[in-house]
């Protein structure tokens, strides 16, 4: 197209008429660019000649011609330097390759802004309007093409060489700051080479040669150089962990200093990837027993630091304390076989739990990446594992430890204080226990024999009560709760049965009597429905029924509705006697199940009404006391071995010798007993499991209570699965009541299927015709 | 930096108006900027928040255009009712500020890094060169430098009065108990830098004393007045009404300077000029740094003394001397010997060829001249584009839209083309509006012709859809002479032609003048 020419105002004669001409004072001017003689160039001159050559509308040939110069000029400049150089990717020439071709590139850049600025004039008239690279970037993309392209391996290898070779240093020495001072000189070389990578502009300008070309590779070659620098293989444990943890932060401190934010999160992620997860989770298992056989818990807490952020490594960490925790509990927790009574045993080995939670809690008090809580959570994971080995034995055991606990009489050395802490362990293990409800069954138990004999403190109870139903849910605490209820009621009422009694005193008789009446609710004690029939028939001895008279009175005025049914078998007695001759009287407290009180007693009192004295021993036999008392013959004969023949509480003597009890045998006062204590808790021994009324202390009736919780609980849960979902597949129907009844307890396939017949039976369920493991609700 | 201001500027961003007011009342400085060189106002009205934008303006922010930091208020404002209210409190009522001229004086004050075009340095030693909040050395030597050239154009007494008449020397030290800040901060007037909220209240007689000496009447009055005045938007308001005059009064000193001291030095020589006469002009009253000649049609050149710290005011100066060519070497080296006797400055040639047109380009670039005679606006418009002054290349444009003697003496046409070779969209733009309006008369001109049809190869250069933009722009203003929408078109497409309301609306007419384009192109062979 030709020029167009302008008439109305004259512009200045160009300096020059032929392209050529124009042409040639450029060409002068970049050469001396390129040769650093820019000082030499003329700015007024150059400008007015590009002018010129806008004006005379020769833009396009004049930008082929300078696309064709600079072409030449720096293919020959990128020979003259880099032509002779060995850029072979030895490493040792390396750094001289990237300071070389820094500094070619710093020269040529500087080159490039002067041309720009020259070429001010021409990219406003041309390049912008035209669309076409404005002169800068011309030169940086011609710059690619004529010499980072041809050379583009040979710079990433030497970049990869030299970076590698400070991480080196950096990963022998412990003091960064003097490695990066020694090598700030190629650093900076290297962070000039990165921001010309981000600038040279590749693919028509939309992306920067550092995306495409460089960042990836570098990535790659830094995942090689953290897996294959090192003899992995050759290392301890301990010293492998030991340069993980050097190797992270010198990864950090060098790329932080040369790269950009995001590039340097890739590489350390890759740092990470290499060595966490590839390196330090293979050896995470023998650190940690190292640490904590050793109780190093810097070792331990620098382990648990070494990822933040891997959750991969994090869980293995824990997963290896965790499992040193369980098996150190198999290996040195035992039960102490050599004890007397189970009971005993309980004790001993919960004490020898708590001991190793408390001393593990010390332990492993650190400082955990994700959250403080861990320790806690690691420790009550590993030692419920370890109770679920035998969870029959570890409830009955953790049971008898509670228990042992909360019927200390409350002193100075034992408060509440020192309940709560000796009992937290109990309740936090007790939380997450598959038998759950199991637990808490025992535990009703041995409560309703600590309620009813007296020996509770009810502060404590109540405490413990209350943590007890925050951690396993009130569902399995609320008929403890109506059972400490029922003790307030008891005492409530014999107070006002005691404020009426006192201020009438009809019966003189009573006043030595101590009665401390337990008005239960049925359902909530663990205790089967009782044999009304023998209760009635028990006699008991005229004081005590008269006592039982006065607060039954007093009882009706108050609960008028209320039936009032005595329970005298889960009673307990306690007398003082006066055992032996006036000369050397041993006074001893007997604390006696009823049924052996009232034995004992026929010997006391039918022998002449006379509290104050001794009383002159009437033979008694068998017959004779089964008429007196009304209990039935087993139960005369049970009680009869348990005081007369039973080792430890003969308080009575037979006149026949032998461990049998024969019609023809008399029973009298064994006025010789003697005792280590004051006081004497007879128990009565166990013919045959299961005769016995008072029930509750053999494991058969708390796991038959037991079983029928569970029953009526999954039965609930399976219609109400069903309810919600109409047809179900076995196995799923299955998953999902466990997974409803998790909390409470570890769902049995036997339960299970006994709950489906029982709701099948009950018509809630069908099978499907077609397919019996298809369960449809009704 | 001040807390409290730092709180100011994130109130102004969330709108927080009640702790802007707190934070005003406790006393902090409305016109600082923060460390992105954000300005309160600039963040609230960025931020849409009318209210405190208000509230900052009533209490003493300032909005002026011919400033920087104003005019990124006005261009950021995110509601047009906010740029309206910063509009009504701007103080400068600039119609354009692509470059604005209170900006770049005030920015002469700062060094560059090699570049330094300051031909004076002050070095006070004084006991109280500090103020009193400092707690530095007291007995530190203060440096202050600038042009010389500037403060004999706006105070021609600083010399006598501050430094005994001396004024030849580079350097010139002062001791005559003016604390160094207190120079500073004349200095400071002298740029046209803002300097209010940066008085001292103690500082106030001794500054009203050396005005009244140094004979800067604005400045005294100013003074007087702002001593008394505590209350901020009073303050601010006082502000708003003194800065613009300062401005006036600095383009008025520097019009003067111009015609005394650099038109009347300049002198004519055939081709080269002697050797002594460039010196002689070198060292000349203007206090030059650098020449500047141009060759008159009859071959006379004209040499001015010129100031190159104004001239970068232009990008073809600055890219001239920020790089190191030869320009900027040889300009380092003339301004080293400054003092030397018989070394001359160097000459920097101009491609115009009337005296006129430089002059008044060089006016415009010393005070912002903008009064342009249309017979010199294409002139103007040539030379701008050569020195890349855009600023004063669309100001002459605007001349030349608004002149009646210009289509008086050029044809539409020609009008046209130089639109196109010195790329002015708002003188194609103004050529389409004439055309669109005088269609009937113009259609059958060969010339229309002609442009339509060079139009059409200046798309194919373009490489952009294949319309013909000067037809486009044409049409565009025929919509715009009948005031019509486009969307108002298929709408009377759809009519009975002979219906009264279509007649009244003028669609008639419309259809007629785009008929006659129509015509004109298929005349031509073009569909479009």
């Amino acid at each position: 197209m030709a020029p167009l020419t302008v008439k109305l105002v004259k512009r200045n004669q160009p300096l020059y008429d032929s392209f050529d001409d124009s042409w040639q004072v450029v060409h002068n001017a970049l050469e001396k660019i390129f040769s650093d003689n820019t000082s030499e160039v003329s700015f007024e001159r150059v400008y007015r000649v590009v002018y010129d050559i806008a004006f005379l509308g020769e833009t396009e040939k004049f930008y082929k011609k300078m696309t064709t110069y600079l072409i030449d000029r720096l293919s020959l400049s990128s020979q003259e330097t880099f032509g002779n150089m060995d850029v072979s990717s030895g490493s040792d020439s390396s750094p001289k390759f990237i300071q070389c071709f820094n500094t070619f590139w710093l020269a040529n850049n500087h080159h490039f802004k002067l041309i720009g600025d020259l070429m001010l004039y021409f990219d406003k008239v041309y390049s912008v309007p035209k669309r076409k690279l404005q002169v800068i970037d011309l030169c940086y993309s011609i710059f690619a093409t004529a010499v980072l392209y041809p050379l583009q391996q040979n710079l990433l290898d030497a970049f990869t060489n030299t970076f590698n070779k400070i991480r080196d240093e950096l990963i022998d020495s412990e003091d960064y700051g003097t490695v990066l001072e020694k090598n700030a000189t190629i650093i900076a070389e290297l962070k000039s080479l990165i921001s010309m990578m981000e600038l040279i502009l590749v693919n028509d300008g939309n992306v920067s040669f550092y995306k495409t070309s460089f960042e990836q590779y570098f990535v790659d070659k830094t995942k090689a150089f953290y897996s294959n620098s090192i003899q992995w293989d050759n290392l301890p444990p301990l010293e492998i962990f030991y340069t993980i943890e050097l190797l992270s932060p010198a990864e950090r401190e060098i790329s932080k200093r040369c790269f950009n934010d995001d590039t340097s999160s890739k590489l350390l992620n890759t740092v990470e990837e290499v060595l966490i997860n590839d390196k330090a989770s293979n050896i995470v298992n023998s650190l940690v027993s190292m640490a904590m056989s050793k109780q190093d818990k810097d070792l331990l807490e620098q382990i648990m630091h070494l990822s933040v952020e891997n959750t991969e490594y994090t869980t293995r960490a824990y997963d290896a304390i965790k499992k040193y925790i369980f098996n150190d509990l198999q290996e040195n927790i035992c039960v102490d076989e050599s004890l007397r009574r189970r009971s005993l045993m309980g004790i001993q080995w919960t004490f020898e739990i708590t001991k190793k939670r408390t001393n593990y809690n010390k332990f492993l008090d650190i400082h955990y990446p994700n959250g403080n809580d861990a320790s806690s959570y690691i420790i009550d994971e590993s030692f419920v594992k370890f109770l679920e080995i035998n969870i029959k034995q570890s409830i009955e055991f953790l049971c008898y430890y509670a228990d042992s606990k909360l019927k200390m009489p409350p002193s100075d050395s034992v408060t509440l204080e020192t309940i709560k802490s000796d009992l937290h362990p109990i309740i936090k293990f007790s939380e997450s226990l598959s038998a759950m409800d199991d637990f808490m069954e025992t535990y009703r138990v041995m409560l309703s024999k600590r309620l009813l004999h007296q020996r509770y403190t009810y502060e404590w109870e109540a405490s413990v009560l209350k943590s007890l139903s925050s951690e396993v849910g009130s569902y399995l605490t609320v008929n403890i709760e109506t059972m400490l209820k029922d003790m307030n009621i008891s005492g409530d009422l014999t107070r006002s049965m005691k404020a009426m009694t006192g201020s009438k005193t009809t019966d003189s008789s009573l006043s030595h009597l101590d009665f401390h009446p337990s008005v239960l609710t049925m359902t909530a004690w663990p205790f089967d429905s009782m044999n009304e029939q023998e209760e009635e028939q028990t006699k008991l001895p005229s004081v005590m029924q008269r006592q039982l008279d006065v607060f039954a009175d007093v009882y009706k005025k108050r609960y008028s509705q209320r039936i009032l049914k005595w329970c005298h078998s889960l009673g307990l007695v306690e007398i003082t006697y006066w055992f032996g001759d006036d000369e050397s009287t041993r006074k001893y407290d007997l604390v006696l199940p009823f049924h052996s009180a009232i034995v004992f007693l026929l010997f006391v009192v039918e022998n002449g009404e006379n509290q104050e004295g001794k009383q002159t021993n009437q033979p008694w036999t068998l017959d004779r006391i089964q008429h007196a008392t009304g209990l039935t013959t087993a139960e005369v004969t049970r009680q009869l071995i348990s005081l007369a023949i039973a080792p430890r509480f003969r308080i009575l003597k037979k006149t026949s010798p032998g461990p049998n009890i024969q019609s023809t045998d008399t029973f009298s006062i064994n006025e010789d007993f003697k005792s280590p204590t004051e006081t004497v808790r007879v128990k009565t021994v166990n013919l045959t499991p299961g005769t016995t009324t008072t029930g509750g202390n053999d494991g058969t009736s708390i796991q038959k209570s037991l079983e029928r919780d569970r029953f009526v609980v999954t039965n609930a849960a399976v219609a109400r699965i069903m309810k919600q979902n109409k047809t179900l597949m076995e196995r799923e129907l299955f998953e999902q009541c466990q997974a409803v009844l998790k909390p409470h307890f570890f769902l049995q396939n036997k339960t299970f299927q006994h709950s489906l017949h029982h709701l099948i039976d009950k018509e809630y369920l069908a099978t499907d015709p077609d397919d019996p493991q298809v369960y449809r609700y009704l | 930096m001040d807390k409290k201001f730092e709180d100011l500027c994130i109130a102004c961003r969330t709108g927080d108006l009640p702790n802007v007011d707190r934070l005003i009342s406790s006393g902090v400085n409305l016109n600082s900027v923060d460390r992105f060189d954000n300005t309160p106002l600039f963040l609230a009205s960025l931020c849409g928040h009318e209210e405190v934008v208000k509230l900052l303006l009533k209490s003493g922010a300032i909005c002026d255009r011919d400033r920087h930091e104003g005019a990124r208020c006005i261009y950021g404002a995110l509601t047009d009712s906010i740029r309206d209210l910063l509009l009504s409190f701007d103080i400068s009522k600039a119609f354009d500020m692509n470059q604005p001229f209170a900006t770049h004086i005030s920015s002469l004050l700062n060094d560059h890094p090699f570049l330094t075009t300051f031909d004076i340095i002050f070095e006070i030693s004084s006991s109280q060169n500090l103020d009193s909040s400092s707690t530095n050395n007291f007995n530190e030597v203060y440096t202050l430098k600038a042009h010389k050239y500037l403060i004999c154009a706006r105070c021609p007494r600083f010399f006598d009065v501050l430094c005994n008449g001396e004024k030849y020397k580079p350097v010139i030290k002062i001791n005559n108990g003016v604390p160094g800040y207190i120079l500073e901060l004349l200095l400071k007037f002298i740029y046209l830098v803002p300097i209010l909220h940066m008085i001292k209240h103690n500082d106030y007689n001794l500054l009203i004393k050396l005005s009244r000496e140094l004979e800067m009447e604005n400045l005294t009055e100013f003074l007087n007045k702002a001593k008394h005045i505590a209350e901020p938007s009073e303050k601010s308001a006082l502000m708003l009404e003194n800065q613009y005059e300062f401005t006036s009064t600095a383009k008025e000193q520097l019009r003067q300077f111009v015609d005394s001291y650099i038109i009347q030095n300049s002198f004519c020589c055939a081709d080269n000029p002697a050797q002594e006469d460039t010196i002689k002009l070198s060292q000349c009253e203007a206090y030059p740094d650098i020449l500047v000649s141009l060759k008159g049609s009859n071959g006379i050149s004209k040499i001015y003394p010129c100031h190159l710290s104004i001239l970068l005011r232009s990008d073809y100066f600055k890219s001239m001397f920020l790089d190191p060519f030869k320009e900027f070497t040889t300009y380092t080296r003339s301004t080293d010997h400054y003092n030397d006797i018989g070394s001359a400055l160097q000459v920097l040639d101009i491609p115009t060829s009337k005296i006129e047109v430089f002059e008044l380009s060089l006016r415009y670039l010393y005070y912002d001249e903008s009064n342009i005679p249309w017979d010199y606006a294409m002139d103007i418009i040539l030379l701008s584009d050569f020195i890349l002054t855009d600023r004063l290349k669309s100001l002459a444009a605007t001349v030349i839209t608004q002149s009646k003697e210009i289509l008086q003496n050029y044809s539409i046409f020609e009008i046209l083309y130089f639109a196109w070779s010195t790329r002015l969209e708002r003188l194609e733009e103004f050529v389409a509006k004439y055309v669109a309006f005088h269609i009937k008369k113009i259609y059958k001109q060969p010339e229309f012709k002609e442009a339509i049809t060079k139009s059409s190869q200046r798309i194919s250069q373009r490489q952009e859809t294949d319309t013909i933009e000067f037809t486009d722009d044409i049409r565009f203003y025929l919509l715009e002479k009948y005031n019509f929408e486009p969307e108002d078109i298929p709408f009377f497409e759809e009519e009975d032609e002979n219906d009264n309301f279509v007649i009244e609306s003028g669609y008639l007419d419309y259809k007629y003048d785009t008929a006659l384009v129509q015509g004109v192109l298929q005349e031509l062979g073009f569909d479009a």
